[in-house]
């Protein structure tokens, strides 16, 4: 089994079929896979506390799914609070992330 | 910025060339780390002034002419990209045709499974866009939404253009 | 002994102004190459715009200094000062596509430092990478 991450970097409430990249951690996971899903840019719209998407990210982060949110992106926003089960994240966590923390990177 | 050399130039001469050697074999390292690929298309691009979507050239020209084996997912409107029968030559613009070449994302489709790669197309995101199976090309393999992770787990790197 | 450092391929086709992951790419950037990491970036499509060397500082109009200030800085500098941090780990690759740069007209407008190259670039360097970034060109 691997470790995958998923950059979520576009507003998943724009985007119709934003749901994709959240059911793909999903499923990654079921199948005994260790999954993170990682917003930046507009993706840390959805980790807003009572924003549409916040409640999906946090039955995600109840599946196992590690979910974070990064800093900058959040601050830039005005983003306070985050909704439960999102962790806050920066981008040198990210890279570390990248080089070892998992197998494979999907960034959407 | 002058301090550094004048941008190195790669410019093919010829056909053969266009496999130039920027990066060395295998970008310097002996052992390939990424073999198999999927390229995963969401939102078609027609008539931009390329002869196709660029990031479909881009993922048909890995599976002609790199060592990397290609394989494509269309998915949400993207399914559209594996339709028979797409014509672009008969847009013009002051009379002039704004495409030269008659071509179609379904012809890059074709390719890439000529090359060895598989295409497949996510069947729910057809349905939703009142497409059927007959109405794409034969190359296009038909996959339900739920087994898209396990596609992706059978890849070395996905990335969406 | 030492081990190998890792290699990073990113693949980008959004110019600056108007998208935020040009930004995202220099900072990841950063840190990976602070991290012993070798960075291949390869830019595409209208990237190949973030190394064209005619890029100037612009005075903003009056009217807008209370909400954007007098003038502002442009990507060029922080492409330039990537390379420059760099330049002697050798551990940074920019490569721009040429078609892209040919049919934007910014072939004779690429940076020092930069190389001018090919499909084949990309798919070699993914090919011998041990990560593959593609950041998503929204339509």
């Amino acid at each position: 089994m691997a470790k995958y991450l998923i950059v979520a970097s576009r507003d998943l409430m724009e985007y119709k079929e934003s749901d994709f990249a959240l059911s793909l951690a999903s499923q990654l996971k079921k199948s005994g896979n260790d999954a993170t899903l990682y917003l930046i840019e507009n993706g840390v719209l959805s980790a807003r506390r009572g924003s549409e998407p916040s409640s999906r990210l946090t039955a995600l982060s109840k599946e196992g799914v590690k979910v974070f949110a990064e800093d900058l992106s959040l601050k830039l926003r005005g983003v306070k609070e985050r909704a439960e089960g999102v962790a806050e994240s920066n981008m040198d966590a990210l890279a570390d992330l990248i080089l070892t923390g998992v197998d494979k990177v999907i960034w959407y | 910025m002058t301090w550094r050399r004048a941008p190195i130039r790669l410019e093919p001469k010829g056909e053969a060339e266009w496999d130039n050697a920027a990066a060395g074999p295998r970008g310097g390292r002996e052992e390939s780390m990424i073999e198999k690929v999927l390229a995963i298309f969401e939102k078609p691009i027609y008539l931009s002034f390329e002869p196709n979507d660029p990031h479909l050239l881009h993922v048909g020209f890995g599976s002609v002419s790199s060592g990397v084996k290609v394989n494509v997912l269309l998915r949400g409107s993207a399914v559209n990209y594996a339709v028979k029968e797409q014509h672009q030559t008969e847009a013009k613009l002051l009379g002039q045709p704004l495409a030269e070449v008659e071509t179609s994302p379904a012809k890059v489709m074709e390719l890439i499974a000529k090359s060895g790669g598989e295409v497949s197309v996510v069947k729910e995101d057809l349905a939703t866009r009142g497409l059927s199976q007959a109405e794409l090309i034969p190359q296009a393999k038909l996959i339900s939404q739920d087994q898209v992770a396990t596609l992706v787990a059978a890849n070395d790197a996905t990335f969406i253009w | 002994m030492a081990e190998k450092p890792k290699v990073v391929t990113i693949g980008i086709a959004t110019a600056s102004y108007q998208r935020e992951a040009p930004t995202t790419v220099l900072r990841l950037t950063e840190k990976l190459l602070q991290k012993g990491t070798h960075v291949n970036i390869w830019t595409f499509e209208e990237a190949v715009t973030l190394t064209n060397k005619d890029q100037k500082d612009h005075q903003e109009p009056p009217g807008l200094h209370e909400v954007a200030g007098k003038q502002h800085t442009y990507v060029g500098k922080f492409v330039d000062g990537i390379m420059k941090a760099a330049l002697h780990s050798g551990a940074l690759k920019w490569v721009v596509c040429i078609l892209c740069v040919q049919e934007r007209g910014v072939d004779a407008h690429q940076m020092n430092g930069v190389i001018i190259g090919t499909f084949a670039d990309f798919w070699k360097f993914a090919n011998a990478s041990d990560q593959l970034i593609i950041i998503p060109t929204y339509r």
